[in-house]
């Protein structure tokens, strides 16, 4: 059967193609396109793709093996994708799996016979409070236990499946919700409830009050006359919400100015949440776009970009297709377009999907898989600002730290500050899973203390004792129990605690955790994202995470922590970007702080946590 | 231009270059794997690490750079050997290795492979990695190319090369991680016309030349530079001999003429070499040609010989072919060719020749053009009316197709001497028949066809009954009373450089490796 789009698909496409400069960066676009109209994406399929998009079908095949979302012709109708990352592992993740597995019959990559379903282990979904979780199709499955699953396999093989939207859950706290204050309720995500609000009132105040740039003036023409847009974000003190915690308001005055640099300048808003233990950004994007867009129409016009594309990681399906719901009504209302709110300014937002791939969250990653390539990070510098997407200057940001920018410019850079910290000031949302009662999205004042985070989330499961916290994402170096009660949540405490705040992603670990079972589990993680450009991450991380399969089976050898560490250095600091520095952390610090604990596996050559043969941990495999 | 210090040794580099480049054109060798002078920059091995040092205010540096993606700076401080950058490499080396295979002893790249150079040089033979060794694919990616992809580095040159240079594009990396290797798309092979040259720049025995596979182990076999014959563009190249049979054609870099590559036509056009048409006996020698060439002149008067060369032989044999032709009072002399399609540019620019001879431009300058457009047309139709009686036929040209109206005039002739490297219709005929060498068996010059004069070099020995044709034409011309010994093809040459004003001042010494323009510009042509 040849493979041919109807004439409505072929416009479609050419509309696509049309939102970039360069045709090639349509192509993971269009593999969805093939993907949604022969249901996968087949090699046929690739080969016609690379004639329309005017590249080589070798270049397709190695852009289409690189990510793991895309559906194969092998794949079976229901693609059941568990999470096996450590925030679901903790929480019974792998017996899911296991129990999955038992029930269809095969195992992971699998395709039962009837062809009816499809089995994959994948990484963090995102999902962590809602752990052990399951994806299907677009949809996500919360909570899953053994007859719940087995539930849905049965309506599955009776044809009778319908998904059911799972709900949103956000504990409530003495801390007054600021982005997140309206995400659970109905309708919150239509531009009639946003404007109902007070929605799009910030950008109308960035237009008629602010420039992008402060006027100077003054005896030294060094002082601000009339602050601008950049300037006032940088007095804010906003830092990264994505994970290097990076001054927004510095890497905005870091692009040139328009006259010393006449290339377009773009915005992309970096929504491929992949730090495990991180989903505070799913919610935005699902619950308030609209706040989401505002945020993008103020930064694009403080950055004088004209064009900003939303990178959303493949899985977030369901997010894509609310983000784009929420743009069509901001063109229709004249939010973007030619003329953003009758100001001149013209501001075109795209949605650009991603396919399956952690790595799409490093900027520079990101940036190789917008323009229609593998997800491979670029040589720094030189940095986006001045060379960045199809090597014009370039923003990148995540999207807590753009939705943020509105409640800045409405209310101003001292109500901002009078939340948190001097150096990390402004509210933040922490994203709590792992062994706790009450694990979700808390959105806190910086700065607070982990103790009083972990209260907040209702203390540790079962009142089991705390064991180790990561502060940060997965990548963050792990903190022993006594050291994360005296630790305030904050980029530069947690900077001088040895760990860092990172994405906001703390995953709380109790007393029987084998930490070198988690440990392994992360470093399984970072073996399988790594893109594989450069020798020291793409040896090491396979490197890691065999030394910590034999440690945690029993096999392990006398020199393991030395090499383990050794390995860790010689891969920090080494390569195009901080993915191995991000696997090399975990690795070292958990072999550190909880050393004894390695010791005695190795002594003992077997697990302590296993209580028999049978027995599988609170743990990861 | 700004001034840099490598390793305490001032230097100006261009504005605009890499460190590594910088290094490169000042004969300071940085070890490296996915950098290559002729394609873009990746900075994925991270081999070609070196401690770089700006002047203050700039903060000391935090580790090591790699040269090949730091832009030289005014007052930048490179060092390339220390300690801590011996270190960075070791450590590099150590995950090279560690899902390598000990393939050496059957890899055909061992003895010319800089993994194993440099793991010598900076690393030793030991090796702290017990683990099971990643798994990955050993394939056909076309026609000529075989991967072994648990050697593979993914150092993306090979992909590069398709990309940039023949911009066909039909490698790539797939999959992630320590699971990424080199491959083709199912069923569209690698097969362009430069296919070959990502053999040739795989730093490891991860790509292979089918055609060389477990041919030759390369510290058995001698490297002789010399250019390749099969067209006009004369691409430097060295060939690899063991055992005095050939076994393998690469390129060598020269800017002016083919930057780094060659194309595969030219690349394995060798085979005929040591092929079964190859003439290996004769008749007759070349006292005998000298002798019967003057008999038939006495006889049947001037113009009654004629000679018919081709572009495919040299310099010096040409020189002395003029000679012989004059001496035998030949008015007419006719110089067969062979053209073939168009001219080929690639993307990168590249250029493959539409004429498949190497020395045409020398062929024209000695004889004139006509002798190249109709002199074999006329010597037939002279054959065909009885006024050429005998006839000197000195080709070289392998799988030449004959013009059809030169053979059949061949049994019309009183007498014919062949001069020739294989069996052909012509030799069957002839009366005197002198088995001659090949390019790759004489030393000789060749003008390419931007009027480069360029040095061939004996690889292998011509058979045993072949000879260089500059022996035989000497040979010939004393037994005509000119010349009283033969000279070596060199001392031919002082003798061209005498007597063409294009060759004032060069020698073998000067045109050395790389060549030399003309030194006096061809009517027509660029200096």
């Amino acid at each position: 059967m040849a493979i041919a789009f109807n004439n409505e698909t072929l416009e479609e496409l050419e509309r696509i193609c049309a939102r970039y400069p360069r045709r090639e960066a349509a192509l993971l676009p269009a593999l969805r396109l093939l993907e949604r109209e022969f249901g996968h994406v087949s090699e046929p399929g690739m080969v016609y793709i690379a004639k329309l998009i005017g590249v080589s079908p070798a270049k397709v095949f190695g852009v289409v093996t690189f990510y793991t979302h895309y559906l194969r012709p092998s794949d079976g109708k229901h693609v059941m994708q568990v999470c096996a990352t450590l925030p679901c592992a903790l929480r019974g993740g792998l017996d899911l799996y296991r129990h999955l597995s038992k029930n269809l019959g095969i195992k992971h990559g699998e395709t039962t016979p009837d062809r009816l379903f499809t089995l994959k282990k994948v990484e963090c979904l995102a999902n962590c409070d809602k752990a052990p979780c399951l994806q299907v199709g677009e949809h996500y499955f919360d909570k899953l236990a053994p007859d719940t699953v087995d539930a849905m396999v049965d309506e599955m093989r009776k044809g009778r499946w319908k998904p059911v939207e799972m709900p949103y859950v956000v504990p409530k706290t003495k801390h007054e919700p600021i982005l997140l204050k309206h995400v659970l309720e109905p309708g919150s995500n239509t531009l009639e409830h946003y404007v109902a609000r007070g929605g799009y009132k910030a950008a109308e105040k960035a237009f008629k009050e602010y420039k992008p740039y402060s006027e100077m003036g003054g005896a030294d023409g060094k002082q601000i006359v009339k602050e601008g847009l950049i300037d006032l974000v940088k007095r804010s003190g906003l830092r990264g919400r994505g994970g290097a915690g990076f001054p927004t308001g510095l890497k905005w005055s870091f692009v040139p100015h328009p006259s010393k640099n006449p290339k377009p300048r773009y915005l992309v808003c970096n929504a491929d949440e992949s730090e495990p233990g991180t989903f505070k950004d799913k919610m935005l994007i699902e619950r308030d776009p609209h706040q989401l867009l505002e945020g993008i129409i103020i930064s694009a016009y403080a950055c004088t970009a004209n064009a900003a594309y939303i990178y959303i990681r493949g899985e977030f399906g369901l997010g894509a297709t609310i983000l784009q719901r929420a743009i069509d009504e901001a063109y229709k209302g004249g939010y973007l377009g030619e003329n953003v709110m009758g100001t001149g300014f013209k501001l075109d937002v795209t949605v650009h999907r991603g396919a399956g791939a952690y790595i799409c969250g490093e900027e520079t990653g990101l940036l190789s898989s917008l323009e229609g390539g593998r997800g491979y990070p670029k040589i720094k510098p030189p940095f986006p600002a001045v060379e960045g997407l199809f090597r014009c200057p370039t923003v990148v940001n995540n999207v807590e730290t753009i939705a943020t920018v509105p409640h800045i410019v409405m209310k101003g850079v001292d109500w901002f500050r009078s939340m948190g910290t001097a150096k990390s000031p402004g509210p933040k949302i922490l994203s709590v899973a792992g062994h706790v009662e009450r694990p979700g999205n808390f959105e806190v004042p910086l700065g607070i203390p982990f103790a009083e985070l972990l209260e907040l989330a209702g203390g540790v499961r079962g009142g089991k004792k705390l064991k180790a916290v990561v502060p940060g994402g997965s990548s963050a170096k792990i903190l022993t129990a006594e050291e994360a009660m005296k630790v305030n949540m904050d980029f530069d405490a947690l900077g001088a605690a040895g760990s860092m705040l990172g994405s906001g992603g703390v995953i709380v670990m109790d007393e029987d955790t084998c930490m070198v079972d988690a440990v392994w589990n992360l470093m399984r993680f970072y073996h399988h994202e790594s893109c594989g450009q450069c020798t020291p991450c793409r040896e090491g991380t396979g490197w890691l995470e065999k030394i910590c399969e034999r440690l945690e089976n029993g096999h392990g050898r006398e020199d393991d922590l030395k090499l383990l560490y050794e390995v860790g250095d010689n891969m920090c600091g080494r390569t195009i970007c901080v993915l191995a520095d991000a696997a090399a952390w975990p690795a070292q610090s958990y072999s550190t702080k909880f050393k004894a604990e390695f010791e005695e596996h190795i002594r003992l050559k077997r697990c302590p946590f296993k209580k028999s043969e049978a027995h599988v941990p609170a743990g990861a495999h | 231009m700004p001034k840099i210090k490598v390793n305490g040794r001032e230097l100006e580099a261009a504005a605009g270059k890499t460190v590594i480049q910088a290094c490169f054109d000042a004969g300071i060798f940085v070890p490296h794997y996915c950098w290559h002078p002729g394609l873009t920059p990746a900075g994925n091995c991270r081999m070609c690490l070196v401690k770089v040092t700006m002047p203050p205010p700039a903060p000391p540096p935090r580790g090591l750079s790699i040269a090949c993606m730091t832009n030289v700076a005014e007052g930048m401080d490179v060092v390339t050997e220390s300690p801590e950058v011996n270190k960075g490499r070791r450590d590099v080396l150590e995950f090279l290795l560690i899902n390598h295979p000990l393939d050496c002893p059957i890899c055909d790249k061992a003895g010319e492979c800089t993994l194993q150079d440099f793991t010598f040089q900076y690393r030793g033979g030991l090796s702290r990695f017990q683990e099971p060794k990643t798994i990955r694919h050993t394939k056909d990616l076309g026609p000529n190319i075989k991967i072994w992809g648990n050697r593979c580095i993914v150092c993306t040159r090979c992909v590069r090369f398709c990309d940039e240079q023949t911009g066909t594009g039909e490698l790539c990396v797939i999959d992630r991680g320590d699971r990424s290797v080199v491959d083709i798309f199912p069923g569209i092979p690698i097969d362009n016309p430069l296919s070959l040259n990502v053999v040739d720049i795989c730093p490891v025995g991860a790509l292979i030349d089918k055609n060389f596979l477990f041919q030759a182990r390369v510290w058995f076999a001698q490297e002789t530079n010399t250019v390749c014959a099969s067209c006009s563009r004369g691409c430097n190249t060295k060939l690899t001999a063991m055992d005095g049979h050939l076994k393998r054609h690469v390129s060598r870099p020269n800017l002016d003429v083919n930057k780094y590559w060659m194309c595969d036509e030219g690349r394995l056009n060798v085979r005929y070499v040591d092929g079964p048409k190859r003439l290996k006996s004769g008749r007759g020698g070349a006292k005998e040609l000298g002798a019967a060439a003057k008999s038939i002149v006495a006889r049947h008067g001037p113009g009654s010989v004629a000679c018919i060369g081709s572009s495919y032989q040299s310099v010096e044999e040409l020189h002395l072919f003029k000679k012989l032709a004059g001496a035998l009072q030949a008015t007419r002399v006719g110089i067969l060719s062979r053209s073939v399609g168009q001219r080929q540019t690639f993307k990168g620019g590249f250029v493959i020749e539409p004429d498949k001879t190497p020395n045409r431009a020398f062929a024209e300058l000695a004889f004139g053009a006509d002798a190249l457009t109709s002199g074999v047309e006329s010597i037939a139709a002279g054959i065909k009316d009885g006024s050429v009686k005998g006839l000197i036929l000195m080709n070289g040209i392998p799988g030449l197709e004959w013009p059809s109206s030169l053979v059949m005039a061949l049994q019309k002739l009183e007498w014919l001497a062949v001069i020739d490297i294989e069996q052909t219709p012509a030799a069957s005929a002839a009366h005197v028949l002198l088995p001659a060498a090949v390019w790759a068996e004489k030393d000789g010059v060749f003008v390419n066809v931007d009027k480069r004069a360029q040095r061939i070099r004996r690889a292998v020995n011509p058979p045993p009954g072949a000879r260089p044709e500059v022996e035989l034409l000497q040979a010939a011309l004393i037994e005509l009373g000119i010349g009283e010994r033969v000279l070596s093809a060199e001392g031919v040459f002082k003798e061209v450089a005498r007597t063409w004003p294009e060759f004032v001042g060069l020698d073998y010494a000067k045109l050395g490796t790389l060549g030399a323009p003309l030194v006096k510009a061809m009517a027509g042509a660029p200096a």
